[in-house]
């Protein structure tokens, strides 16, 4: 949140000073004139979006110098500051604190905005707007002058969104309806076929499209929190349960939810003891098709998918994975041809080794138990 | 997370002063090249990329732009900013420090006269907070040692005199020597010295143990220390997890040294507490913290702080002291690449055992009496060492068993409305179940409990304890409670409204018997008795896991 905003300049007589300030004097002269060096600076620093923190407050700021001998001393030097609460993540607003600055600097060469008295004034009710329109939207819209909009937008999340790999399930975390339409066409042809249980491959077959380009559009996706990537659903999958278990066990919201979820639609809801029974039944060495031997969800009107799906997203649960791991062995074997040693090597999991070589999980599984010097780790 | 450079900056009556600024050799050369850079008129200008921006790991030379007076002037802060954390960030490089102010002792003393001193350190911009903060401590240290030798002895005053004199003299060499005066400043002066031992240090090892001017002891380290221990797989490293262990710290749990006992002992600086040499003495994987207070005849408190200690020193991690019924599992971010260097330092320590194949042993839960009671006792012995060596190497966590209450009836949306017409009655009824057997007719509902906890005379019942714990429970659950046939004991309906504080998810069974003194089997027999309503589950304890 931004607690205030300031327009500061470097006065001919009075040296650095605010000379706006929304709410005022949230920003008190004391305060202002020990950091004053980071706010009107030398020349070296212009156009730098320079962050002060002190005791309570974070400013940001980018201070502008403009040579021309109509000013007094030759330039103006002005610094429109935001301010937050002390140790603020402030980098958000870095990129609208930088926009603001080539904006004022614009209008002022134009047409004097800055320099002119009487088009001065319009800065204070520039700021107000700016500050109630960034905190309560994070992007604004607003008149400057006679014929500049200023158009400013906090920046959002900018770090790289994970790859989505070969085998992953993406998984519709929004409601499907709502954002279909906003789409390019290519999405839109993909998220028609994300179900929750096909795997990326598969999307990109029924799909028709080249498998990078769905990868591609998955993760935009995925930036933008439209869907998840899981991990596959196989019945000879093995998961296990997380600490964050416990939130669904005390939350009666989440449960109610859970159900909702888990449900054969067409039957009435399963008992949510049975439920988080099966969900506290996923130990290693129980494989989903144990579990369903031991419970028959159908009879408990419960979806197993849907069930391992739900635990994924939420976190509750956690794949273990297989790794075969290739014994260093002294004694020259036959080298079977099937084996993909090179594979073995402790980080590729079951799932990478099968989609990389276009194998069933079954077949891999049958030759890596034949073969001795290969043990394995699950995790 | 190392630091781009370290900064000494000082301001007085002559003026604001760069002392020392190291590395220096890398700024000269960036500085030429990127001068040739900028003569170019078709170079081209990079568009600002924020991601890029982000990522880049030769963000470094940025910091070439600045001019030595610029540094200086940005760098000594104002009096009213001192004794405070100083945080300056210009586009992608954040300068911390902690400006103290010194207070002169000669009030007559002619000459250059130094106000404050300020020791920076220039960051990657892109740093965690947590990190961030570490390095104030660091300045923090530096600059009051300094501020102190300053009042002792002058130390400042001198070192300040000798690199003035050089820069003075550098500054009226000729053109064509274009030595920098900071690597002359480091060949005479013991301050500088000091400071490019610290910042060198920091990119090696992460740790700071020095004495300035011989006197003040330096001692900081940065979290990358931790880095064995959180796990490589994960894309991103949360150090603060490591906060979160040591609030997680509890009685129950032991304490397990990462590092040789004798080799801690013997890095330990002379003047530690005997107190800490006593702990790590009395330290064993199988004792709880409580044990090792009482066997290193300290407090408790103390055994916390000084473990904490440990931890914050990646000498030790937190661990459930092991015993024969601990249950371990391979952790989800273990290190199990084939050629990984732990291969090799396990064959060095267990001969002619492999890692894989031992690992592979706990791919199923695996607990620590398995398979053991037939063996030979030297063997028994040795497979504890191995499960010690694969705790200490993060790569085994354990599993323990947790507790929730979940009715077999929960009727979230079909009947809502009909429960809570009746909430009352309910809870009457747990009552009287409990209070017919002491003869007391007289039905309760919640308001007059009140008076029963005051009135002696109904004092035979230990109520008193389960009134908030009932209060606070959900009618289904109630309801469950009383449809068992086990709550008909009142001995064990008693027994279990007493833990049922604990059966929140949030404690494991090793944590109640610890809080409630009561044995493994009381507790499993109670588990028996009501698991209609019970659910056990086994993961993690997040208190001995360092990752999240």
């Amino acid at each position: 949140m931004i607690k205030s905003i300031f327009y500061s300049e470097f006065h001919p007589v009075a040296g650095p000073k605010i000379v706006y300030q929304v709410p005022e004097d949230y920003i008190s002269k004391e305060e202002f004139d020990a950091i004053s060096i980071y706010i009107i600076t030398k020349q070296e620093l212009k156009n730098r979006i320079i962050t002060v923190n002190i005791s309570k407050h974070t400013i940001v700021g980018c201070p502008v110098c403009i040579q021309n001998t109509k000013y007094k001393r030759n330039a103006l030097q002005f610094n429109l500051c935001l301010v937050f609460q002390k140790d603020f993540i402030t980098w958000t607003y870095e990129s609208v604190v930088k926009k603001i600055a080539s904006y004022l600097t614009q209008l002022e060469l134009e047409n004097e905005f800055l320099f002119s008295e009487e088009k001065k004034k319009e800065i204070p009710t520039f700021l107000k707007n700016l500050k109630d329109h960034l905190n309560s939207y994070g992007y604004c819209n607003l008149a400057m002058g006679d014929s500049c909009i200023i158009h400013l937008k906090a920046a959002q999340c900018t770090s790289e969104p994970p790859l989505i790999e070969d085998h992953a399930v993406p998984v519709l975390v929004q409601n499907k309806d709502i954002t279909e339409y906003t789409w390019d066409l290519t999405t839109q042809q993909i998220l028609h076929y994300v179900d929750g249980f096909s795997h990326v491959a598969k999307i990109a077959a029924e799909a028709d499209i080249e498998v990078n380009r769905v990868k591609a559009c998955l993760q935009n996706l995925i930036h933008y929190q439209v869907i998840q990537g899981i991990s596959i659903f196989q019945y000879s999958n093995v998961y296990t349960v997380t600490p964050e278990l416990q939130q669904l066990a005390n939350d009666p919201d989440l449960q109610a939810e859970c159900i909702f979820f888990i449900a054969r639609k067409e039957h009435r809801p399963p008992n949510f003891r049975d439920i988080f029974q099966m969900y506290c039944n996923l130990t290693a060495g129980t494989t989903v098709k144990d579990l369903c031997s031991r419970y028959n969800p159908h009879s408990l009107q419960i979806d197993e998918r849907k069930l391992i799906q739900y635990g994924l997203m939420k976190g509750y649960i956690r794949r273990l994975h297989k790794y075969p791991i290739k014994l260093p062995t002294s004694v020259i074997e036959p080298v079977s041809k099937d084996i993909p040693y090179h594979l073995c090597d402790g980080c590729h999991s079951f799932d990478e080794i099968c989609c990389k070589i276009s194998i069933s999980n079954e077949a891999l599984d049958e030759k890596i138990e034949s073969d001795p010097s290969i043990v394995i780790c699950w995790k | 997370m190392d630091p781009l450079e370290i900064l000494l900056v000082t301001s007085g009556t002559r003026g604001e002063r760069l002392l020392v600024r190291y590395p220096f050799e890398s700024d000269d050369k960036d500085r030429k090249s990127s001068k040739a850079v900028n003569r170019n008129p078709y170079a081209v200008k990079i568009a600002e990329d924020f991601q890029s921006q982000r990522c880049d790991e030769k963000i470094g030379t940025e910091k070439c732009r600045f001019s030595n007076t610029l540094l200086a002037s940005l760098l000594a802060p104002k009096s009213t900013l001192c004794f405070q954390n100083f945080d300056l960030k210009i586009d992608d490089i954040r300068f911390i420090g902690f400006p103290v102010l010194l207070h002169q002792t000669l009030p007559k003393q002619t000459g250059h006269r130094i106000i404050t001193v300020n020791v920076v350190f220039a960051l990657k911009a892109n740093l965690e907070k947590f990190i961030i903060d570490r390095f104030h401590i660091i300045c923090k240290q530096l600059t009051v040692a300094i501020q102190h030798e300053e009042r002792r002895c002058n130390y400042l005053s001198v070192q300040a005199k000798v690199m003035m004199a050089l820069h003075d003299e550098m500054a009226t060499r000729t053109e064509d020597c274009l030595e920098s005066p900071y690597k002359l400043i480091l060949q005479k002066s013991q301050l500088a010295n000091e400071l490019k031992q610290v910042f060198d240090s920091l990119c090696s090892t992460g740790v700071v143990r020095m004495y300035l001017n011989n006197w003040i002891e330096i001692n900081v380290c940065l979290p990358t220390i931790y880095s064995d221990f959180l796990p490589s797989s994960s894309s991103k490293c949360d150090f603060s997890a490591i906060e979160k262990c040591i609030s997680g710290l509890r009685p129950y749990h032991g304490v397990l040294l990462t590092v040789d006992e004798q080799a801690l002992l013997d890095s330990l600086p002379m003047d530690s507490t005997p107190a800490l040499t006593r702990l790590v003495k009395a330290t064993s994987p199988l004792k709880n913290i409580q044990t090792i207070a009482l066997d290193a005849d300290l407090s408790l408190s103390q055994v916390f702080q000084l473990v904490c200690h440990l931890i914050y020193w990646a000498k030790a991690i937190i661990i459930y002291p092991l015993c024969e019924t601990n249950t371990y599992i391979i952790s989800p971010h273990a290190n199990i690449y084939v050629n990984s260097n732990l291969v090799q330092i396990f064959v060095d320590e267990f001969p002619g055992k492999n890692l894989h194949v031992e690992l592979a042993e706990f791919s199923l839960p695996k607990q620590l009496r398995d398979g053991n009671i037939f063996e030979h006792r030297y063997k028994q012995a040795q497979s504890v060492k191995m499960v010690i060596w694969l705790l200490q190497h993060q790569l085994l966590m354990q599993l323990h068993k947790y507790i929730s209450i979940i009715p077999p009836k929960y009727k979230h949306d079909i009947d809502t409305d009909k429960q809570t017409d009746t909430p009352q009655v309910i809870e009457e009824d747990i009552f009287s179940v409990l209070l017919e057997d002491n003869h007391l007719t007289r039905t309760h509902s919640l308001s007059d409990l009140a008076s029963v906890n005051s009135d002696e005379s109904f004092g035979g019942v230990q109520l008193d304890n389960h009134e908030p714990i009932v209060a606070q429970m959900n009618n289904d659950v109630l309801k469950a409670i009383k449809s068992l046939p086990a709550a008909k004991n009142v001995e064990d309906l008693k027994f279990f409204l007493k833990l049922c504080p604990y059966f929140n998810g949030k404690c494991h069974i090793e944590e109640i018997m610890f809080y409630e003194n009561i044995s493994r089997s009381q507790i499993t027999t109670l588990l028996d008795k009501f698991k209609d309503i019970l659910v056990v589950y086994s993961h993690q304890d997040p208190a001995t896991t360092f990752f999240t």
